[in-house]
């Protein structure tokens, strides 16, 4: 039965589910665009404060959720893949991908949002509690505008005084003005009262960003410099490979502290640093390959008729090169994400304003007698993530060149 | 004739060690010169303790001053480099205490814990290979690539916790933190052992997992491939004994491009040794490091980084040694570099 | 064969653990955990307050000091002295050694001992970190003491210390570890720092150096000759450096460690309940601020960046800012609100008149409205001629509490209408910023001096105060801290303190959040710990174990 499930089965389930979950949120969004469109026509001087990156992310989300199930439904005939044997990494990826294109749909809160502390510290995970807004009549509440009304109810960036949570709901609620509903912790809330499900899908979120752009710029330096040193060879060859060894002498992670230190803590830097450090292994790939392919004939013959460099590169270099960059781009990825969640572990980075793995991990460290939940669920994407990065990796490298890739770092 | 095309096979030998010799040497003044120019052009203050309401303002300028952090850079590069040929790394900032003493201090616990994890990768590797070997192909072995790759997929400081949680605070049957107890000294050769096993066991799981199995996809993929080779399978069908072939001959053969990424095996090692040091609060190289990066020693952080450099360099210069005498291939490459 | 080898190792084995069960003897020996590593004992370096403490083990000074509950201040009391006159003026004060002190070397500390002392703490090419403040004294043109005119040698047990006239002169004046100059001359001053001779010696103090393992521990052990030195002084004492605070806790539940400082709040009540420990507070040494960067006179400053150059302004955040919930949720009750930087500890000097202000949102709504901040575009957050109130809040990673107010503070001034981005930096280039003043609006803290010291922080003078971060100025303070450090009779003294608590609080300079109370943990089997506000490690040769 299971092994009938195919890809496109898989991704319906997933669908599913979040559309079980997280309906409120949906018709929140929907009512949303539905403001939105209101105020584009009566206020078109006004754009500008509507769309903050909050909302931005949420209807991009919401727009590739309702695509990406079109799609699926409508294409599963016609394409291959969609109907493949869903295999456990496949399914992996999937939640992975889930995540990531839909974190603001699947967070029930913003990750940085502190509910009241003595209620909301350390709640246990499937603990529910009251969410009770109160509504002051003398307050501001009435001369918000729709608009805001929608907005609040979606991100909760940052709980407001009219925000409370209590164990007990408010038996008379006519006497303050107040609504409760309850409210579910799914996996349990932190030391400082934040939900952990909303952390931990943020913190995916970025965990999975930060690794896709940084093995861009690893790939980009790697097959740029690997290529130039060895198509040209020589002393461009001898001084770009001193160079490498040279970054290889030092450990990857006191590079990146150094670096990281040095130029700030700021996610695009620890970006750019996990991207740069760790080039060499595939700069060391890259070159023994194009030595090795230099001599063929076709490439030969390209020169010949005067191909350009980038040319040559991209046409000829790179098809072949592929199984052997991607198989190491891939463990590449892998290595980012477990040293972005050590940075963060170390307390050197981690303190943007955002959730971190890494981070969350220490957190759960530090509260470990009271809070065994805090340090388990960051573990357990974690190694989702490698998991299923170091599966793809090793088929990759089964399918590809028959080449062990030891890869280093 | 024979004589002398040793003799011109020995000049040329030498003359390809020395080559790679200084090759390293290059390296590793490109990696120091690397560190020197980083650390000129970052941000923070390595006087900044002596910023403070409680001191005189004068004080900070004369110990920024006493760092010569005022001189032009090219003549503070010189100088770094010139106390460097001396073996004079500087006094570290923090400690008041000169570098090199520093770093004897912790590099043999670093040396000697790298080490032990090291041995234990390889020791337990090897014993999950044989006895995957005498078992091949039922589920013991399937099932074992399965948690394996499991086990790898968990991030170092992740193993260090499960450890802690489940042995040190659920359990208390080892020790949270330290090498030995405050005790040690009055202790007697078994009790020094026991106190030191029972406080390093686990930070040494911790470092060694993730290498164990390293080690073991590694070599798992190495002795397939050598088994598949032509000399192993007309010895087999020669009617040799299995095991015989599979320890005298498959062995050797794929351990031997081990020795290629010692080099990189150690760079694993130091880096990992900075999470298990932090997680057991253990006095070794990679947590000075950070410490020293954090505080902005300057001499302290060269110090560690050329240390740390010449250990794994050394080892890949070793390495090459190694492969310039048994390899003919990469004798070739070296033609290339 | 290979069987009975394996029978043999397992005997081998059960054998060795056997051998090992090593219940360790702690009935001499005490664990202090740190958190910090101690880099030098050397008392002219000592930079932070534990290894300042620990080092008045090794060395003692003239005078020791305690705190005066009833009164409110430190009392001093002599130490190597044996006797103290002042002058009626208090501008020299005549000193008697106690004969019976005597170096390792077996000879007799004496005045020259002291006057090395002095003059090495003072000297420009040592670097101490006395270095400079020797206010109260005559002093050469680089600000080393001028012997001549300060010290009248009368005997070589004897001596006088001669001020500047009409100074607030005070024990404090003297009260520095005397070095043994037999030993310390022989290094050259300007290696003094790298030197180690103080790990090869012991001073006048009751301990000294056995072991140091760097980043590791610190093993004292008692001498026999220190005037404290007594039978039922505890033999060793090791000062353990564990950085993990989880570790730490453990740790000390385990009783691998016997004291330890900085419980976090919530795990006071934890270990309280266990009945094992006694639980202290040391109130009253430190307090954290919101700075708020008030660019007053300097020129060049746009109004964008002016955000907080009103008091009226500043009042406003203030009373937006529910410090009173981060007291009781965060710290649990084991701090208290503040109004002003003179702790209430300094019961004699403090006034009662000033108080903190309330957390009052709709107040500092008005405030700010009058200042004519308005929401005019209503998108939440107030603005004034275009321009959104809006800035950015810096802290040092690494400080939960920080942390946690940050996020706090942000929340509550939303509430408020005004709009804080959070950006956290790694410590040491946060505090490089902040001393160079690139903050709009940080969060960070003092550990206040014992005795009062307010002129580094409150002074406008930059050269005089370089804890004068928001570059606050006020004439009428200006004139009171440079009063305060004449002599003055107590009563005066005391009125102008207080007046200065009315006028910084009327100002609100900075935002003052809370003090911090320090809470320290010992083990019950540790008798006689005096947790003051002066200090934790202090005296240590009176502690007795049960």
């Amino acid at each position: 039965m299971i092994k009938k499930i195919q890809i496109w089965h898989a991704v319906l389930i997933l669908y599913f589910i979040v559309l079980l979950l997280r309906f409120n949120e949906l018709v929140s969004t929907i009512e949303l665009i539905f403001v939105i469109f209101q105020l584009l026509i009566s206020h078109l001087d006004n754009i500008a404060n509507i769309f903050s990156t909050n909302v931005v992310d949420q209807l991009s989300s919401f727009a590739i959720f309702l695509g990406g199930i079109i799609f699926v439904i409508s294409f599963r005939k016609k394409i291959d893949w969609l109907r493949k044997k869903c295999s456990l990494t496949l399914f992996t990826s999937n939640i992975l991908m889930f995540i990531f294109l839909f974190a603001p749909i699947l967070a029930p809160y913003s990750d940085n949002l502190q509910f009241n502390l003595p209620t909301a510290k350390r709640l246990a995970p499937l603990s529910g509690r009251y969410l009770v807004k109160i509504i002051d009549e003398r307050s501001t509440e009435s001369s918000k505008s729709q608009y805001q009304k929608v907005e609040e109810t979606l991100f909760r960036e940052n709980v407001t005084p009219d925000y409370y949570l209590l164990e007990t709901p408010i038996s008379n609620q006519s006497s303050i003005g107040s609504v409760s509903t309850s409210v579910i912790f799914l996996l349990g809330t932190d030391e400082y009262g934040r939900d952990i499900l909303s952390r931990i899908i943020y913190a995916t979120r970025y965990s999975l960003l930060i690794g896709v752009i940084a093995i861009f710029i690893t790939g980009f330096i790697g097959i740029t410099l690997g290529f130039i040193s060895g198509y040209f060879g020589k002393y461009v060859d001898i001084l770009l490979n001193r160079i490498a060894e040279m970054f290889l002498a030092v450990p990857f992670i006191f590079l990146v502290i150094l670096c990281v230190a040095f130029l700030g803590d700021s996610l695009l830097t620890v970006i750019i640093v996990l991207g740069v450090a760790g080039w060499m292994s595939l700069f060391k790939i890259v070159r023994s390959e194009v030595l090795k392919l230099k001599t063929r004939d076709h490439i030969v013959t390209s020169q010949m008729i005067g191909m350009t460099l980038s040319n040559q590169l991209v046409k000829e270099f790179l098809p072949l090169l592929l199984p052997s960059v991607l198989t190491n781009l891939i463990f590449q990825f892998a290595y980012i994400i477990i040293a972005e969640s050590s940075l963060s572990f170390l307390g050197i980075t981690g303190n943007y304003s955002h959730s971190s793995l890494g981070g969350m991990i220490q957190q759960g460290f530090l509260n470990l007698n009271e809070a065994w939940w805090i340090i388990l669920f960051p573990t357990l994407i974690i190694t989702l993530i490698f998991y299923t990065v170091y599966n793809y990796a090793n088929k990759l490298r089964n399918i590809g060149t028959n080449q062990i890739s030891f890869t280093t770092n | 004739m024979l004589g002398m095309g040793n003799k011109l096979r020995m000049k040329k030998k030498w003359i390809e060690i020395l080559s790679i010799f200084f090759s390293y040497v290059f390296t590793f003044w490109l990696l120091i010169s690397m560190i020197f120019i980083l650390l000129r052009l970052s941000p923070g203050d390595p006087a900044l303790k002596y910023l403070s309401p409680q001191l005189n303002s004068h004080l900070y300028d004369y110990v920024k001053n006493s760092y010569g952090l005022d001189k032009p850079v090219v003549e503070q590069y010189y100088l770094f480099i010139y106390n460097l040929f001396r073996g004079d790394f500087g006094i570290s900032y923090n400690y008041r205490v000169p570098v090199s003493s520093m770093i004897m201090e912790t590099a043999p616990f670093t040396i000697s814990f790298s080490l032990v994890s090291f041995i234990i990768q390889v020791a337990i590797s090897m014993w999950v290979i044989f006895y995957v070997h005498k078992h091949k192909g039922n589920w013991l072995e399937k099932s074992l690539n399965k948690i394996s790759l499991f086990l790898y997929s968990l991030p170092t400081m992740t193993i260090g916790l499960v450890l802690i949680y489940i042995f040190s605070i659920q359990l208390g049957l080892f020790p949270l933190s330290d090498v030995h107890s405050t005790n040690y000294d009055e202790l007697n050769f078994f009790q020094k052992l026991f106190d030191l096993v029972k406080h390093l066991t686990l930070p040494l799981i911790t470092l060694s997992l993730p290498g164990i199995i390293i080690f073991y996809n590694y070599l798992h993929g190495n002795i397939e491939a050598t088994e598949r080779k032509s000399f192993i399978r007309f010895m087999i069908a020669n009617g040799f004994d299995k095991n015989i072939v599979f320890k005298k001959h498959v062995i050797p053969n794929s351990i031997s491009p081990l020795i290629s990424i010692l080099g990189t095996e150690l760079g694993i090692l130091l880096g990992g040794a900075v999470i298990t040091e932090t997680l057991f609060g253990l006095p070794g190289l990679g947590r000075l490091t950070v410490s020293a990066i954090l505080t902005r020693d300057y001499p302290l952080i060269i110090g560690c980084v050329f240390f740390s450099g010449v250990f794994v360099l050394a080892a890949n210069f070793l390495a090459d040694l190694y492969k310039l005498k048994h390899d003919v291939q990469l004798r070739e490459n070296f033609k290339n570099l | 064969m290979k069987v009975i080898l394996n029978k043999l190792l397992s005997i081998c084995l059960i054998l060795v653990i056997c051998l090992s069960c090593n219940k360790e003897d702690k009935s001499n020996l005490v664990v202090i955990g740190l958190e910090n590593e101690i880099q030098t004992l050397n008392p002219l370096y000592t930079m932070s307050e534990v290894e300042a403490n620990i080092s008045e083990l090794l060395f003692l000074g003239l005078v020791g000091h305690d705190w005066d509950y009833g009164k409110g201040e430190p009392t001093s009391f002599p130490v190597l002295a044996s006797s103290i006159e002042w002058e009626n003026d208090s501008s020299s004060v005549l000193i008697s050694l106690r004969n019976d002190v005597k170096w390792e070397n077996g000879k007799d500390l004496t005045v020259d001992d002291v006057i090395f002392s002095f003059d090495l703490y003072s000297d420009k090419s040592v670097q101490s970190r006395f270095y400079g403040t020797f206010y109260n004294f005559y002093l050469n043109k680089d600000l080393s003491i001028d012997l001549k005119k300060t010290f009248e040698i009368i005997n070589s047990h004897k001596f006088r210390i001669n001020f500047l006239p009409n100074r607030n002169t005070s024990y404090y004046d003297f009260d520095y570890p005397i070095l043994p100059k037999y030993l310390f001359e022989k290094v050259h001053r300007n290696n003094l720092a790298s030197s180690d001779t103080i790990s090869i010696t012991s001073g006048t103090g009751p301990y000294k150096i056995k072991e140091w393992k760097k980043n590791q521990y610190v093993k004292l052990i008692a001498t026999s000759n220190s005037i404290y030195s007594s039978p039922t002084q505890i033999k060793e004492l090791v000062f353990k450096i564990v950085p993990d605070y989880t570790s730490r806790l453990y740790q000390l539940k385990n009783n691998d460690i016997d004291l330890t400082e900085f419980i976090k709040p919530e795990d006071v009540e934890n270990l309280a309940s266990l009945g094992r420990f006694i639980l202290k507070q040391r109130t009253g040494r430190e307090y954290d601020y919101l700075g708020l960067r008030a660019y007053g006179a300097e020129s060049n400053s746009s109004a964008k960046t002016r955000l907080f150059d009103s008091p009226k302004i500043r009042k406003a955040i203030s009373l937006a800012i529910n410090r009173e919930s981060i007291v009781q949720e965060h710290l649990r009750n084991k701090g208290s609100l503040m109004s002003n930087p003179v702790a209430p500890i300094f019961s004699s000097v403090l006034n009662k008149d000033v108080i903190p202000l309330p957390f009052n949102l709709n107040e500092a709504k008005l405030i700010l409205n009058s200042e004519g901040w308005n929401d005019s575009n209503n998108d939440g957050f107030l603005d004034k001629n275009g321009i959104t109130f809006s800035f950015t809040l810096s802290f040092p990673s690494g400080n939960p509490l920080r942390e946690y107010t940050a996020i706090r503070i942000q929340n509550n001034l939303k509430a408020a209408g005004i709009k804080v981005e959070l950006q956290s930096l790694e410590p040491n280039v946060f505090f490089e910023k902040m001393f160079n003043k690139q903050f709009e609006a940080w969060l960070a803290g003092w550990s206040i001096p014992v005795p009062l010291n307010l002129k580094p922080y409150w002074h406008s003078d930059p050269k005089l105060a370089p804890g004068n971060i928001s570059s606050y100025k006020n004439k009428r303070v200006d004139e009171i801290l440079n009063t305060l450090d004449l002599r003055l009779s107590n009563n005066v003294r005391n009125n102008l303190i207080k007046e200065f608590q009315k006028i910084i609080s009327e100002d609100q300079p900075v935002v003052f959040l809370f003090w911090i109370d320090n809470s320290v943990a010992i083990n019950s089997r540790l008798r006689n710990v005096k947790v003051t506000p002066l200090a934790t490690i202090q005296k240590c040769w009176e502690w007795e174990i049960n």
